[in-house]
């Protein structure tokens, strides 16, 4: 483990806001940090990042405990947390210097990433000249001017067209495969999936659900079976009634079938069945919960 | 320290490349240079003030029957016209009334007049002028009367007392300092009230955009606080300077036109150490100010707040503005309450400066309320700084006095 939060605990006033909350992150993949609005994400973020203390647990680096100064921060945060009446260069090149740059290397850093976003000409204007996307991007060059070790990606797609997505996309992956750090805030459950090989859901500021995405799936129920073909509905209708040993039910929808079977084991005798019936298949798989799915069943009953 | 100059340069020249703070620099030392070259326009452009054609006229009514009333007005109203009318005090209310004269006076006798005008104007010396006049007749023709020669009584009716006045060594002359005095509590009072409300709209500014979290990431709150205090504070300073500097100038070009002003000269010609305390109070009071008013930034989350989160402080300061200027207006500016005032931190850069140049101060005093007002201004930084740190936290309501000092206490 690379980064670990243990027992996180902040209470703001009366509100317990994070209940002992504990977090792993490797360094090369992903971590998807996701959870309902107020669950307690942003005050996690903000606790890691060193915004405030937490009030018990602690924060742990290769085993060590985590020191602020000597950790250098990438944070994209959900609002975005510039001066929108200052010229970009300017302010770029000032959080770079605060965080550390030289005044040349400040200026050379918001350069050299406003060109790999396609923004160059922008640098001399004022932030709130900008779209909302571009505004996302400046301040994605922000989080990342100082080529982070650690960088916290808190909705980073939020007001991005396809074509910036992309953009972004192709970068989140480059950090990931670089070996750095990287933690991945969202409502948007394709976006954690395509990103993250590892989730934690937080509700009501306790982690619920963390582990491996793809281990998650599988450990659910793999007693459902779907069928793609263009004979879905005589499928579903055959099944039921000549394979009562190894299915329960079926059901059709377009060129789809969904067939669930007595227990998993019985996949292989199906899959000959249905072949040796002739039926026209395209694919046969084993059903899987969304991370949609997964999500909403661990945060339905919060707040 | 590296971190609170990048702070500061960038603070500092976000000040000195706004053009509010360019436009308002331009003004003002425009506003100078033109109000100090007035007397030089005026001669240049102005007809003068005694052109005939401007003279008022004044209709004066002799009912004392000795014939010496009309001459001794005319000559007491150099730059007024003198009527000799006979009308009556209806007639003249009239005449008055519809402008054909300026002011009237009905002398009924030796010692009574009537004085008729439209408006009686609030610097109206006319009455005065005609009083002191008339008092001379009277006196003149009494002094006549027991025997006495006209030329002697004119030389004892004009004769005008001598004197010299000795100040001690560390004496004031108030009078005198009075102009000065003013002059630099107004631009301390103006300084601090607009600075301040900078300070913490930059602060309150960085609060509501979030832009705060990414730098208490980066910085350490004090580096944050005193870097942006001292970049507000430099960038007033150099607004300041300029504008009094320029005033200097234009006064000099203008000097010629001043030697018989002792109000303008005796503001230009304030001494070197009044204006070296000037500066110190000056700096002081502006940082203290600041920093409270940073601090109060700090703890809003949105723009629409802050005017209320800062009333306090503004009122508090206005306040001792107020004390300070009336009791620079009475003259007793060394009396109980400015001798309070002048140690206690928030009011002492004003009190104890006025109480400097006009009242009689010790040195230990100036030290004592030099040193408590230094302390207090580092320890109200840090405050400000940690006050600051916790701002971060707060969104929502602004919190109450006794919440700040808890949570203040909780994070040690």
């Amino acid at each position: 483990m690379d980064f670990e939060a243990r027992d996180v605990v902040k209470s703001f006033g009366e509100k317990q806001v994070l209940r002992g909350v504990d977090l792993q992150a490797e360094r090369g993949k992903a971590l998807g940090l996701l959870g309902r609005n107020g669950a307690g994400k942003t005050t996690t973020i903000r606790i890691i990042m060193g915004v405030f203390p937490p009030d018990a647990g602690e924060l742990l680096l290769d085993g060590k405990p985590l020191r602020h100064e000597k950790i250098n921060f990438g944070y994209l945060p959900e609002e975005h947390g510039l001066y929108p009446k200052q010229v970009i260069s300017e302010q770029l090149t000032y959080l770079g210097r605060l965080r550390g740059l030289s005044p040349r290397d400040a200026r050379a850093a918001a350069k050299k990433w406003l060109q790999r976003l396609g923004m160059e000409e922008f640098l001399p204007k004022k932030l709130d000249t900008l779209s909302k996307g571009n505004q996302q991007k400046i301040q994605l060059a922000a989080a990342l001017l100082t080529d982070p070790d650690f960088i916290i990606l808190d909705e980073p797609f939020s007001g991005l067209d396809p074509v910036n997505a992309a953009v972004l996309k192709d970068i989140i992956r480059e950090l990931i495969s670089a070996g750095k750090l990287v933690l991945f805030s969202s409502h948007q459950m394709n976006y954690v999936e395509e990103f993250c090989d590892d989730i934690a859901i937080l509700n009501r500021g306790k982690i619920v659900l963390a582990g491996r995405i793809r281990e998650i799936k599988r450990s659910y129920d793999r007693s459902r079976i779907v069928v793609d073909s263009r004979q879905a509905e005589q499928i579903a209708a055959w099944c039921p009634e000549n394979l009562q040993g190894i299915v329960s039910g079926a059901e059709a929808e377009g060129a789809r079938a969904r067939i669930t079977m007595r227990s998993a084991d019985c996949k292989n005798r199906l899959l000959a069945a249905l072949a040796g019936q002739g039926f026209d298949m395209d694919s046969v798989h084993v059903f899987e919960p969304s991370l949609n799915d997964i999500f909403v069943e661990y945060t339905e009953d919060a707040i | 320290m590296k971190k609170m100059r990048t702070i500061f340069g960038f603070e500092f020249r976000n000040y000195a490349k706004s053009k509010s703070f360019l436009i308002l620099t331009v003004l003002l030392v425009a506003a100078a240079g033109v109000a100090l070259s007035i007397p030089r326009l005026q001669e240049a452009f102005g007809p003068g003030g005694g052109s005939p054609a401007e003279r008022q006229t004044v209709a004066v009514v002799d009912k004392t029957g000795t014939g010496a009333v009309v001459p001794a007005l005319t000559a007491a109203f150099v730059d007024k016209k003198v009527a000799a009318v006979d009308l009556g005090i209806d007639a003249l209310k009239a005449e008055v009334g519809n402008g054909k004269y300026d002011a009237a006076f009905v002398v009924d006798s030796g010692l009574h007049y009537t004085y008729v005008v439209k408006n009686l104007g609030m610097y109206d010396t006319t009455p005065a002028q005609a009083e002191e006049a008339l008092l001379a007749v009277y006196r003149s023709q009494a002094l006549q009367k027991l025997g006495v020669s006209p030329a002697e009584s004119q030389k004892i009716l004009s004769a005008r007392m001598q004197s010299d006045v000795v100040k001690t060594a560390d004496g004031k002359d108030q009078m005198k300092n009075f102009f000065f005095t003013y002059v630099m509590i107004f631009v301390l009072y103006m300084a601090i009230l607009i600075y301040g409300q900078l300070v913490a709209t930059s602060v309150a500014t960085e609060k509501s955009t979030r832009a705060m979290e990414l730098l208490i990431t980066a910085a350490r709150p004090t580096d944050l606080m005193f870097g942006k205090v001292l970049g507000a504070g430099t960038a007033g300073l150099v607004q300041l300077a300029a504008i009094l500097g320029s005033g200097y100038v234009f006064y000099h070009l203008n000097e010629s036109y001043y030697r018989s002003n002792e109000i303008v000269q005796s503001i230009f010609g304030m001494p070197a150490s009044i204006l070296l305390y000037a500066l110190l109070f000056f700096l002081l009071g502006f940082f203290i100010y600041a920093f409270l008013y940073g601090a109060l930034g700090s703890l809003i989350s949105r723009m629409e707040e802050l005017n209320q989160a800062v009333m306090p402080v503004t009122f508090l300061f206005i306040i001792a503005f107020m004390i300070v200027m009336f009791s620079m207006g009475s003259g007793q500016v060394d009396n109980l309450l400015m001798v309070a005032l002048s140690y206690i931190p928030l009011t002492s850069p004003m009190a104890m400066f006025v109480r400097i140049a006009m009242g009689n101060v010790a040195g230990w005093e100036v030290a004592l309320s030099v040193l408590i007002l230094v302390a207090s201004t580092v320890g109200i930084g840090f405050l400000a700084a940690a006050i600051y740190r916790m701002g971060v936290l707060l969104y929502g309501k602004p919190p109450k006095p006794g919440e700040i000092v808890a949570m203040l206490r909780n994070s040690k």
